[in-house]
């Protein structure tokens, strides 16, 4: 869930992006071949790497609408929930556009002065902060009724969820900082897929868990 | 944030939050744990919904709390129950065994 505002940010970045990795693969002879400046000298990449921050946005912008058709409820609480997710959505299309331009300023002989591996962990670093932000104030956030009725749950079964996720997602963003900070950069990829599938088997088992169980009545 | 440390610093209200984790509850079933009079509760709900830790449901003349904290909130709430925060200073033991004998 998205606002407006926020949505067309993104879509005109994806856009930029998009045509900002045509424009670079344009000017190789070979799209296979790309030269890359890393700190041990150039290395050959293959083009198509330029399309990876797009796709994810574009993966982002899916998740966003996939999340929105999901969902139906009151006004107030589907604002709330924009309002709410719009640091974490917005966060994500400028941390993508950085690394786009990274990536093509790199492929172009520019240093920048940074070492990739330093920038790959500060992004991780501020990607996990938004996340435990985000993670914060998901117990506090509107209850809202899903389209599918084998995802409803009553208030006190919501509460108790938006709770368990509140507090995976606060976890994840914390173990994302550790691991930005202590893992060698090769493993973090798997490390944190790993943690992505556990978060969501965790969600998804214990909605399916409080289904089974009757809610106290008051 | 002020609100919110001033809600938790109390251990009634504190109290009344770790009986909402279990369950919602009704201020009739809530006021059963506590030997305190009914509007002096009334403004220990009115603290808690204040500073947004609780959600109130009207339905007829009953009003069920529900919990309704945030992550932080609520290991600060874990935190102060630990240290005991707000709690009556314990008696000085000379105090307690002239009390005792």
């Amino acid at each position: 869930m998205i606002d407006r505002k926020g949505l067309w940010i993104l879509i005109l970045l994806g856009l930029a992006m998009t045509a900002a990795a045509i424009w670079r693969l344009s000017l190789l002879p070979d799209w296979h071949h790309m030269p890359m400046l890393t700190p041990n000298g150039l290395v050959v990449k293959n083009g198509l790497v330029l399309f990876v921050p797009p796709l994810s946005l574009l993966f982002t912008l899916a998740v966003v609408f996939a999340a929105k058709w999901l969902v139906t409820g009151p006004d107030d609480a589907i604002q709330a929930r924009q309002r709410h997710s719009r640091l974490i959505f917005l966060g994500t299309g400028m941390l993508t556009a950085l690394a786009q331009t990274f990536i093509i300023g790199r492929s172009l002989g520019h240093s920048f002065g940074l070492n990739p591996e330093f920038f790959a962990r500060a992004v991780l670093m501020v990607s996990a902060i938004m996340l435990t932000t985000y993670g914060n104030n998901i117990p506090k956030l509107p209850r809202v009724s899903k389209r599918f009725a084998a995802f409803n749950l009553d208030p006190w079964q919501s509460a108790r969820s938006m709770r368990l996720a509140g507090r995976l997602t606060v976890a994840f963003g914390l173990f994302q900082i550790i691991a930005a900070v202590l893992l060698p950069v090769r493993a973090i990829t798997p490390v944190i897929m790993v943690l992505c599938l556990a978060y969501l088997g965790a969600i998804f088992w214990h909605v399916f868990w409080l289904k089974r169980e009757p809610s106290p009545q008051p | 944030m002020n609100l919110v440390f001033k809600a938790l610093s109390d251990p009634t209200r504190r109290q009344i939050l770790q009986l909402l984790r279990k369950k919602p509850m009704n201020a009739g079933e809530l006021a059963e744990h506590f030997p305190i009079a009914k509007s002096t509760l009334s403004a220990h709900f009115a603290i808690l919904r204040e500073a947004d830790l609780v959600e109130a449901h009207k339905s007829g003349t009953v009003i069920t709390y529900m919990l309704k904290v945030s992550v932080l909130e609520e290991a600060l709430l874990a935190f102060a129950e630990t240290v005991g925060i707000g709690l009556p200073k314990p008696m000085p033991l000379k105090k307690a065994m002239g009390r005792a004998k």
